[in-house]
């Protein structure tokens, strides 16, 4: 058999006038080991390439949510890797629902992230809209627009915090100086103010996301559309309604999809503004996961409260999905 | 020219890697000791003191003395003895020290030579915190009890002298208050948790009422408990800022804006920060009702999980706090009698600290407001007080009403 030159030139394959030598090929392609060229090519090669990432998914995500829902099954006061598990139960299920603490949490839930969602979403869009005109210093308006994003939940909730205090807070006096209130409100410590004023600090954190969407959906739009829509005799409104809105619905359903699951998980600004009171007021179903297992030790109840959040949280997420598959375009 | 940049980062990684730095020994252990007091005025530099004695002798171990807040020092333990890598140093308020020994979490210190020093010479509160199911868990840090802490010039301007009586002590705080000039006559902590739970036992232990009855049955239906309520509520509706935690109340203390706090020793480190035109006025004394609350503040303790070495370091580390020198620093850096009771504080040295003879004087007779028999669901009663307690300042619900529904609740608590 007649043995090949290794540095004999080689015909490129995809361009047949090109030719170049094995040896070149070799000094300039990289090394690749005999299963990378074995599985180039194959179904799985993708999931061997895949594989790092699914792996640490397993690790980080998966290994803890199949343990919170198999310690939400049993009764297990502080839950320690490796101990031994208990048998089967319903019993933290039957005690969450049957226990008023939690039905009030749910509407706690429920009402925090309806008021948060709904307001974030209103200023975040009319935000937008006025930042997507043209004016002097509009890049330093759109910077400061977004600008409660960048800073810390837990930071922004000392922020508020001080803003709130019941007799020494700057809300309070700014409110009696122009004659709002006659008394100071208790934002921490009554039961109504306490929810508003979560939800007004989530808000006011949550609304620059709507605004980045939105910004970035609005400068995606063709102009020709509203040219069109001019020639045809369409006024301001009617391109608004029938232009701008259908065409952000996709990323407005998005972006409310994504605070949604953000406001359902919230933590940080609860619990330093209120903990979770005054009398459970602001205590919300991640409020009451880390209470029952951290603060009562009670770890199983505490995962059959995460595992209803989580059912919850799949269920809106599976419903704003669908409402937003109708394409514009 | 690449080369030769990547030649001289080795060599600076190398050099800062393998040489020596100013002879210091290699550490072989790290003790960890997450502390709420690990910037507490006073108190921290005592530890800090006795980490750079204790490293000093014991070349080669490092205690890694670090900060938890006290709202959260709890939870974050448990969660670390949950995890099984609980800190070496296990420091903790002694109202939760039950919650970890009940779980079997703590290393017995009945074994370890010293010990006996201790329960010889310790205050008697010693034995009745830190002795769980027969053996010794704990060392006690402190013993205290509260003092009214108050503003001599505010005092004097509202016309009023020092309390003798709960009644007076009310009229007092109210006189002090202008509501429309942000003036307060007292602070008291409002916020659900550990301080709000500990300002409403002033008055309730103060009125003779207690959590639990000798059986550990809660029992806060008692006229006592009641009385303690009611002037709990009078207190904090007509002279104290809704809405506020200790830490707040007392920097307002200190900037002159409430005129009097309730608080225990460890007010001389928060003193020596007051505004200069605040400090010179400020005074203790005793509370005018006849039992005050107080009794153990704080306990160090093993933890079962740690090695042989390391149970035996820490303990060697808690060991060198116990002497009488040490005992005498820290009685002087927090500001209260120490623990030990064979120790002898010469005037002198109390010069520094006006509040010492009250603090000494009400720690004797203070009384423990640990609820005995729901102590090992220490952090649910906090929760279930404070949330009731909330009613009657929040909502204006009747003292009687919401003490039936607390009795309830802590009856439930109790059962589980």
């Amino acid at each position: 058999m007649q043995r090949r030159d290794p540095g004999a030139p080689v015909m490129c394959r995809k361009s047949p006038g090109i030719v170049v030598s094995k040896q070149l090929l070799r000094e300039r392609l990289p090394y690749r080991p005999l299963w990378w060229r074995l599985l180039r090519g194959t179904e799985a090669f993708a999931y061997v390439l895949m594989a790092p990432a699914i792996l640490t998914i397993a690790v980080v995500v998966l290994y803890p949510t199949l343990t919170a829902i198999d310690i939400s099954f049993r009764r297990v006061d502080i839950y320690t890797p490796g101990s031994a598990r208990g048998p089967f139960t319903l019993t933290n299920y039957a005690r969450l629902f049957g226990s008023t603490a939690f039905w009030q949490s749910v509407q706690v839930t429920l009402s925090y992230m309806v008021i948060s969602v709904a307001f974030a979403l209103l200023i975040g869009f009319g935000t937008a809209i006025l930042l997507h005109q043209r004016f002097r210093g509009r890049t330093l308006a759109r910077m400061m627009a977004v600008l409660p994003w960048a800073i810390p939940p837990v930071v922004a909730a000392n922020i508020w915090w001080w803003i709130l205090d019941p007799s020494f807070g700057l809300l309070n006096w700014v409110l009696l100086k122009v004659g709002l209130i006659k008394e100071p409100v208790n934002w921490i410590i009554s039961p109504g103010p306490a929810l508003a004023a979560v939800s007004m600090v989530t808000v006011w954190k949550g609304y620059p996301f709507f605004v980045v969407m939105t910004l970035a959906g609005l400068q995606a739009i063709p102009q020709d559309l509203y040219d069109s829509a001019a020639v045809d005799g369409a006024g301001r409104l009617a391109a608004f309604l029938h232009i701008t809105l259908p065409a952000l619905r996709q990323i407005l359903a998005l972006a409310t999809l994504l605070t949604v699951m953000w406001v359902f998980r919230e933590f940080a600004i609860i619990w330093v503004l209120t903990g979770g009171g005054p009398m459970r007021a602001t205590e919300t179903l991640a409020i009451m996961t880390y209470t029952e297992a951290f603060a009562h030790f009670r770890m199983g109840v505490g995962a059959a409260v995460g595992v209803v959040t989580l059912v919850i949280s799949t269920i809106a997420s599976i419903i704003f999905i669908r409402q937003s598959r109708k394409e514009f375009y | 020219m690449r080369s030769m940049l990547v030649r001289v980062i080795v060599l600076v990684v190398a050099f800062g890697l393998f040489v020596p730095r100013g002879g210091a020994a290699p550490v072989a252990i790290v003790l960890r000791f997450p502390s709420w007091q690990q910037d507490e005025p006073g108190v921290s530099e005592w530890w800090k003191e006795q980490i750079a004695a204790f490293e000093r002798t014991h070349p080669g171990v490092r205690i890694e003395f670090t900060k938890v807040p006290l709202a959260e020092h709890t939870d974050k333990l448990i969660a670390q003895f949950a995890a099984g890598v609980p800190p070496q140093i296990v420091h903790v308020p002694a109202q939760t020290f039950f919650v970890f020994a009940d779980r079997g979490w703590l290393e017995s210190l009945d074994k370890y030579a010293g010990i006996e020093e201790v329960k010889r010479t310790y205050h008697p509160l010693q034995a009745k915190t830190c002795v769980w199911r027969g053996s010794t868990q704990c060392v006690l840090m402190l013993n205290y009890g509260y003092a009214w802490v108050y503003n001599e010039k505010l005092l004097k301007a509202s016309g009023r002298s020092v309390p003798k009586n709960p009644e007076e002590y009310l009229e007092t705080l109210k006189a002090m208050t202008d509501k429309e000039k942000n003036q307060f006559g007292i602070g008291i902590p409002t916020l659900p948790g550990f301080t709000m739970v500990a300002h409403i036992a002033v008055f309730v232990y103060g009125a003779g009422g207690r959590w639990t009855d000798e059986q550990g049955s809660p029992a806060v239906l008692t006229p006592q408990v009641r009385q303690g309520f009611q002037w709990w509520k009078e207190a904090v509706l007509s002279a104290s800022p809704l809405g506020q935690e200790s830490g707040r109340l007392r920097q307002l203390l200190m900037e002159g804006r409430v005129a009097s706090y309730n608080d225990g020793p460890w007010m001389h480190g928060f003193a020596k920060r007051a505004n200069p035109e605040v400090r010179p006025y400020l005074r203790a004394a005793a509370l005018p009702v006849r039992w005050t609350m107080g009794g153990p503040s704080n306990v160090v303790a093993i933890p079962k999980r740690a090695s042989e070495q390391e149970k035996r370091l820490v303990w060697e580390f808690i060991k060198s706090g116990t002497t009488k020198e040490a005992q005498l620093r820290y009685a002087l850096a927090v500001g209260g009698p120490p623990p030990r009771q064979d120790v002898f504080i010469p005037s002198e040295m109390k010069r520094e600290l006006p509040f010492f003879d009250v603090y000494a004087a009400v720690a004797k007779r203070a009384v423990s407001w640990i609820p005995f028999g729901l102590e090992t669901k220490a952090n649910e009663f906090i929760k279930v007080v404070s949330e009731h307690a909330q009613r009657i300042i929040v909502r204006n619900e009747p003292v009687d009403e919401v003490l039936r529904d607390l009795q309830k609740a802590l009856e439930a608590l109790k059962r589980q």
